[in-house]
């Protein structure tokens, strides 16, 4: 059959009229009847929509409330609490400051500590780290105050891991002699801050730093190691007339230090050795530094 | 009745069953003609024409008069119903076995007297034969042109295709149809 004669056959076909009038008007009836909605859906809709819209608006404000405003509030009414204790205000006067603060439920956490990293505090003849306040939230009071000694040993594993550290870093190997022996291991103290483990709240040192002690003969240097990150920081040499500190390279400082040039790798900061010059002992470490950047720009 | 009172009509049918009827009266037998020459059957027209009703009855609160006009609304139900009916094969609830027969009527008569009637259009019985031999949405573009009498855009509106795509669509259709003869 040809397109057009199929077109013309469907135009032209004669079509069913039927009605059936019984189930119009049943269907009608049922719907009216059984199915016709006794109240608006749409305005139901528009009435629990506004409900909802009401409540998570509440439900949001009730959530900042919790997270934002009241931990806020709590946390200056508790500086408000620590400040007033006179004990607290003896540390502060003494050259300490309010470092953190923490809430886990009705109690809060103050850290007092020296301004500066690797002070100590010093109360009626005794060496702190630092303090920690216990605050009793709701009799509004200061309960417990804790005093942090510093950690000057450190235990067999970590004194290991620094010697370890010490000997085998490439600018000490560079910079003191190899026969040269590790005499001392001990620890600096290093800026706290809070941990909270689960209900209970430690004071622990942010980073783990030692010293070391290089000896030969009557030749003395002094490492300073950071435990956390594996390396040696800076090497100071500790005889009296050839003072001087050698700051090495962070990770950071290295990759800013890279030289563009190969002449410039010659300036890598390190001791100098046997028939160069050496640094007057008028010249403290920090020229010496500067000089040694200054080479490197 | 023109566009603007349709419109106010059906906004007002949301709420009031009164309007409803005079749409539910308007509309009825497009869409029972329209779902009887689909399927060819008095019985599952009858259920079809109940379940498109009932359905937009059910969805007449988010009808909204975008793009789409209310009679192209219910096509599309019932077109949706009529699909849903061949895919499936699924069980329709008749409202005929919920309600009883309104009084003083013979709804058994009736359906006798339709099925004659029906019988009577032997030309277009064998067209629905080989119609119902394409697939679904070939069968709803040939009947809404040349049975129901759309024009592409209503068509298009109905089943929510671009005009384009419906006179490609059409097109296609008559080609496989005529394949058939």
């Amino acid at each position: 059959m040809k397109k057009e004669d199929l077109i013309k056959k469907l135009e032209r076909a004669s079509l069913p009229e039927i009605e059936i009038t019984s189930h119009r008007e049943r269907l009608k009836k049922d719907l009216l009847e059984n199915y016709f909605p006794t109240k608006n859906k749409w305005e139901t809709f528009l009435m629990f929509r506004k409900a909802a819209f009401a409540s998570l608006a509440v439900i949001i404000l009730l959530l900042a409330s919790f997270y934002f405003i009241y931990p806020q509030y709590t946390l200056a009414k508790m500086e408000k609490i620590v400040l007033a204790d006179p004990q607290i205000k003896e540390f502060l006067e003494k050259g300490s400051i309010l470092k953190e603060m923490k809430v886990i439920g009705n109690k809060g956490y103050a850290l007092i500590s020296p301004a500066q990293e690797g002070e100590l505090l010093e109360i009626k003849q005794e060496k702190l780290a630092g303090v920690l306040v216990e605050v009793n939230l709701k009799e509004k009071r200061v309960s417990r105050i804790e005093r942090i000694t510093p950690q000057i040993f450190l235990d067999e594993k970590e004194e290991e891991k620094a010697k370890e550290i010490a000997k085998e870093n490439p600018e000490v190997k560079k910079s003191i002699p190899k026969e040269a022996e590790i005499s001392e291991v001990r620890s600096i103290p290093s800026e706290l801050e809070l941990i909270q483990k689960g209900e209970e709240i430690e004071v622990s040192p942010k980073e783990k730093k030692a010293t070391v002690i290089y000896k030969l003969n009557e030749k003395k240097w002094e490492g300073r190691i950071n435990l956390k990150e594996e390396k040696v920081e800076e090497i100071e040499i500790l005889d009296e007339d050839e003072k001087e500190n050698i700051k090495l390279p962070t990770t950071t400082d290295q990759e800013e230090l890279k030289p563009s040039t190969p002449e410039m790798k010659t300036a890598t900061p390190t001791i100098p050795s046997k028939g160069e010059p050496m640094m007057q002992p008028s010249e403290n470490s920090d020229v010496l530094l500067k000089k040694v950047e200054m080479e490197l720009k | 009745m023109d566009k603007e009172s349709e419109k106010e009509l059906v906004e007002k049918a949301k709420k009031d069953p009164e309007a409803f009827s005079i749409l539910y009266e308007k509309y009825y037998s497009q869409i029972f003609g329209y779902i009887l020459k689909r399927v060819a059957d008095l019985e599952i027209a009858q259920d079809i024409t109940s379940e498109t009703f009932l359905k937009a009855l059910k969805k007449l609160w988010t009808f909204k008069w975008r793009g789409i006009s209310f009679s192209s609304w219910l096509f599309k139900i019932a077109s949706n119903e009529i699909a849903n009916f061949y895919r499936k094969k699924k069980k329709l609830v008749s409202l005929e076995k919920i309600s009883e027969p309104v009084a003083n009527s013979d709804p058994l008569g009736e359906i006798m007297r339709a099925q004659e009637e029906l019988e009577k259009h032997k030309d277009f019985l064998i067209l629905q034969e080989k119609i119902s031999q394409l697939p679904l949405k070939d069968q709803e573009v040939i009947y809404l042109r040349f049975f129901e009498k759309k024009k592409i855009k209503e068509i298009g509106e109905i089943l929510g295709k671009r005009e384009g795509t419906i006179k490609s669509l059409l097109h296609r259709a008559i080609e496989k149809l005529r394949e058939l003869f």
